[in-house]
């Protein structure tokens, strides 16, 4: 790999491997899920899992971008062997059908900034916008606009592109977290939210679900087993520490979490406080769903606020910034396969561009599809945490850390725990995880779980990662042909 | 705010942010 093709420096790649983990969820999923499991409680459990889930998977994912300087697909042929490149092409297609629809949910964000910046959002009946704007053809637009800035960035190139927009979005981000929480902490009432938030209730600590959410929050989140920062690592220096630039993600990814829920859960209750204040009617608002709280509750919450037409822009523009740096990973990932397999950058952001665009219009377009694939594909990640962690199995989890994430140019000593982490934690958090999931929604609806045609049952699930697994193994011989051709 | 939420939400802020700025910052180990 030629030196104009990599990062240009450590913090090129450290911020653009924040602007991958921090996205839409650290924003709107975080607050709400820390405030419905218990504040405090949560926090600690999802904490845990930082170092034993995402950190060591993000170190893992980094290593091996480093080593084989290929993409996901390339990266599984060249470290497992030819029979497994098609469990490299899951690998990056699971991130790939969300990036389907994340290009839409980016579109979203965009112009509910422009409405919120321009159009006196604040002063409009927040359902009925919502709905009219969902139900016209108008989410096709912006979902149009969002690939086109997306590819443009990618097209610009690692240094260009990628570097120099997570570099200057990144901390604007974090810069307009801050100075809204600075707002939003003087409100009368804000304080009762930041009680909440930060009590240690530890006796929430015995309810099973607590944890669980913890572990697929901090899953979610960090981007950690999406093949992402496999991607990235492609363009790293030698003397990149994978171990080290992990934690930075990680420990970067929970503080934005913690900032956007200091942010929302004391606004929420600012907005009930004063007589007559009740803990249920907060509750009731962050029980609602990601895109009900955002699109719907956010602006009503932002209007009782002196400035609140400014802070909710701001709001929506760091929503846009979050979306925006985490869509382009994701465009990466796609384009660097196409690359690996013979196409230019440019026409393998072309390819991408159109297949985005013509991908994520059934989900531009409806509701309940675009909430199908977000159930399918967001569980298809962890099928991706345990391809991952196969790969580390089948090298050898000792010589994996010795040769693989230990390099001459970056020597790391890691102790046999690593092992243990590999053979047994990060396989078994998988099981209780998918087992957990499986069960939640067959219980949720025992007569219907099997049914293929449902938005969120096991059925579409199963029937759907079929579907690619079958295609992908067909493929395996053509992919390995078209890859050998191209191999450098 | 209640002292134990304010010291719980000074610990989480110290590892979280504490930890992400010491691992962006820190300089590397020199190595022989």
């Amino acid at each position: 790999m030629k030196s104009s093709d990599l990062f240009a420096s450590r913090w090129g790649i450290v911020f653009a491997g924040l602007g991958m983990a921090v996205g839409t969820g650290n924003l709107w999923r975080f607050p709400r899920i820390v405030a419905q499991y218990g504040g405090g409680a949560f926090i600690i459990p999802w904490m845990i899992f930082l170092f034993v889930w995402s950190i060591p998977l993000l170190a893992i994912e980094m290593a091996i971008g480093k080593k084989t300087r290929r993409s996901v697909v390339g990266s599984f042929r060249e470290m497992m062997g030819e029979k497994y490149t098609w469990m490299g092409l899951f690998t990056a297609f699971v991130p790939t059908a969300i990036t389907f629809y994340y290009a839409v949910v980016t579109g979203w964000c965009l112009k509910y900034f422009f409405a919120s910046a321009f159009s006196g959002l604040i002063q409009k009946d927040t359902t009925s916008y919502w709905r009219l704007f969902t139900s016209s053809y108008e989410p096709l637009i912006y979902h149009v606009g969002a690939l086109v800035l997306g590819c443009a960035i990618i097209y610009s190139g690692i240094v260009k592109g990628i570097e120099r927009t997570n570099k200057i979005l990144i901390p604007t981000l974090f810069g307009i977290l801050l100075i809204s929480i600075v707002r939003i902490l003087t409100l009368p009432g804000a304080g009762a939210g930041l009680n909440f938030l930060f009590s240690p209730n530890l006796s929430l600590l015995s309810d099973y679900r607590v944890w669980l959410n913890a572990l697929s929050q901090s899953a979610w989140s960090t981007g950690a087993g999406w093949g992402l920062m496999l991607t990235y690592a492609i363009y790293a220096h030698r003397s990149q520490n994978p171990v080290r630039t992990a934690a930075t993600l990680g420990l970067g990814d929970n503080t934005a979490s913690l900032l956007a829920a200091t942010l929302i859960v004391p606004t929420v209750f600012s907005y009930f406080s004063g007589p007559g204040f009740s803990q249920d009617k907060v509750m009731e608002v962050l029980k609602t769903d990601n895109l009900g709280l955002t699109f719907i509750w956010i602006p009503q919450l932002f209007a009782k606020i002196p400035g609140g037409a400014l802070f909710l822009a701001l709001f929506f523009l760091a929503l846009c910034f979050a979306a925006l740096t985490s869509l382009i990973s994701q465009l990466e990932l796609i384009a660097s396969v196409f690359i690996d397999a013979g196409f230019t950058r440019k026409r393998a952001v072309l390819t991408v561009g159109v297949l985005c665009l013509v991908m994520g219009l059934p989900s531009a377009l409806s509701l309940a599809f675009f909430n199908n694939q977000d159930w399918v594909w967001g569980l298809g990640l962890m099928v991706n945490g345990l391809f991952l962690t196969f790969l580390v199995l089948k090298v050898g989890p000792r010589k994996f850390r010795e040769e693989v994430i230990s390099t001459p140019e970056c020597p790391v000593r890691l102790g046999r725990w690593f092992d243990f982490l590999v053979g047994v934690l990060l396989p078994v958090q998988v099981a209780v995880m998918l087992g957990w999931w499986f069960y939640s929604a067959y219980s949720g609806d025992p007569e219907h779980w099997l049914k293929i045609f449902s938005v969120s049952s096991l059925g579409t699930v199963f029937f759907q990662w079929a579907m690619a697994m079958a295609v992908f193994i067909f493929l395996n011989r053509t992919l390995n042909a078209r890859f050998k051709k191209y191999e450098t | 705010m209640r002292p134990e939420a304010l010291v719980f939400m000074i610990a989480v802020f110290v590892v979280c942010l504490g930890g992400f700025l010491y691992c962006l910052f820190a300089p590397e180990k020199k190595r022989p």
